[in-house]
């Protein structure tokens, strides 16, 4: 009897999985970006790299676009559709320990150049400070919150020209004593990093700084 | 008493588990393209909805899919609401810098879209009305991400492209070379590879190939 009834009880488990309503709106097929697999791709596609600790969850909010002729017109077109175009986001910060490629746009850090003629002027060299040390990373609901980890965050600005995202997968690397690592939101998996195979974490950094330095010296 | 009891039901409830997985895996183990068949629509109609952004994409949709199919593109706007009567809808998306280049959803008849995420295959079970087969697409392309990552025509069509092939049954290409040798239906690197960068798959084919284009025209005769 009991085996009858545990037997009963797993097909009504299973059809109740099987009947699981799904509506459009939760299912998408998405074509994600991965990113290049080498430091210069990274580097050159990113207005700011950071190596940062995921701090604290500042908002959560359902988000249309930041074009609002693109965003209204997505709006209407989800109310009369089975289509969900509004996209849940996060809004994250990141407590900023150490700036490897500064946006100028927007400056985290304060760099003092010793005054011509001045007497520190052939004896001391420019200094770089963090000005800012805290900024906002916009990501989608979905993405792994990563509260309390340090990562190095290959960010591009947003068009709202105040928070930063990551436009791919190996733009958020995990930073570990046991290696360097990336989320591939695909297969939803944990994936060493190519180029960091081997690497300490203050050679990858010194291999990313060079990269940042070689970018701006052929531009 | 209770231990020699435990690994009878345990077995029994192995064997329902596999009779239920070879139920479930009978509509999930299809080869990569094979939903086609699900399309009942004789013809189907891709509505550009934005032809102001869009310019260059209709022209470039007909010539591809109009070879192997009797579809036709039509300039929005068009209805969203059911009945479908076939229409692809394309949407740009400004969701800024995040990982989501572009994203297709088939629809059915009852407004469900019943096709896993990962693999892209239709999956009965997961259809609440039982419909599986395809009334109305739509593409999304997140506009931000093209504008920084994929400026060119060519990196446009190809995503485009992608997801139209999606809405249109087919599934992901591998960007294995060899995988002609294996008998996979779709070539590598071909405009369904699953990135446009990446993976080996550089460049993937702006166009469909030749094996795509025999299998839209066995679904759309």
């Amino acid at each position: 009897m009991k085996t009858l009834s545990f037997i009963s009880l797993t097909f009504l488990m299973a059809s109740i999985f099987i009947a699981k309503p799904v509506s459009a709106q939760d299912q998408k097929l998405i074509m994600y970006n991965s990113g290049p697999a080498n430091i210069r791709g990274l580097v050159d596609n990113a207005d700011l790299v950071v190596i940062g600790r995921i701090e604290a969850i500042q908002r959560r909010f359902t988000f249309y676009g930041y074009d609002e002729k693109i965003a209204n017109q997505n709006r209407e077109l989800e109310a009369n559709s089975p289509f969900k175009l509004g996209f849940d986001f996060v809004d994250y910060t990141v407590r900023v320990e150490d700036v490897i490629k500064d946006n100028p746009a927007k400056p985290l850090l304060d760099t003092h150049i010793p005054e011509r003629g001045s007497t520190d002027f052939l004896t001391e060299l420019p200094k770089a400070t963090i000005a800012i040390d805290t900024i906002t990373l916009r990501k989608l609901s979905d993405d792994p919150e990563n509260l309390g980890m340090d990562m190095m965050l290959f960010l591009s600005i947003n068009p709202d020209g105040e928070t930063y995202g990551a436009k791919s997968f190996r733009d958020q690397l995990y930073l570990a004593d046991f290696g360097v690592s990336y989320h591939d939101k695909s297969s939803d998996e944990i994936i060493e990093v190519e180029f960091a195979q081997g690497l300490r974490v203050s050679d990858l950094r010194q291999k990313v700084a060079s990269e940042v330095l070689a970018s701006q010296v052929e531009r | 008493m209770k231990k020699v009891c435990i690994k009878p039901v345990f077995l029994r409830v192995c064997a329902l588990f596999l009779l239920l997985n070879t139920l479930i895996g009978s509509n999930t183990a299809f080869a990569q393209g094979d939903w086609g068949w699900r399309w009942l629509w004789p013809t189907m109609a891709i509505r550009d909805l934005t032809p102001q952004l869009t310019a260059s994409l209709g022209a470039h949709l007909t010539n591809e899919i109009e070879f192997a199919t009797d579809i036709n593109v039509i300039p929005g706007p068009s209805h969203v609401n059911p009945p479908y009567s076939g229409d692809l809808a394309y949407v740009p998306l400004s969701i800024g810098s995040v990982s989501i280049i572009a994203v297709a959803v088939p629809v059915n008849s009852f407004g469900d879209s019943c096709s896993d995420p990962q693999t892209g295959t239709v999956f009965t079970a997961l259809c609440p009305s039982g419909a599986t087969d395809i009334d109305f697409g739509g593409v999304f392309v997140n506009t931000n991400h093209i504008t920084a990552v994929a400026p060119t025509v060519p990196e446009r069509n190809f995503i485009v492209l992608h997801e139209a092939g999606h809405i249109l049954g087919l599934s992901h290409s591998t960007c294995n070379p060899w995988a002609i040798l294996f008998n996979t239906p779709l070539p590598p690197n071909s405009v369904m590879a699953p990135h446009p960068d990446g993976l080996g798959c550089e460049p993937p084919h702006q166009l469909y190939q030749i094996p795509e284009l025999l299998l839209l025209q066995s679904w759309y005769p």
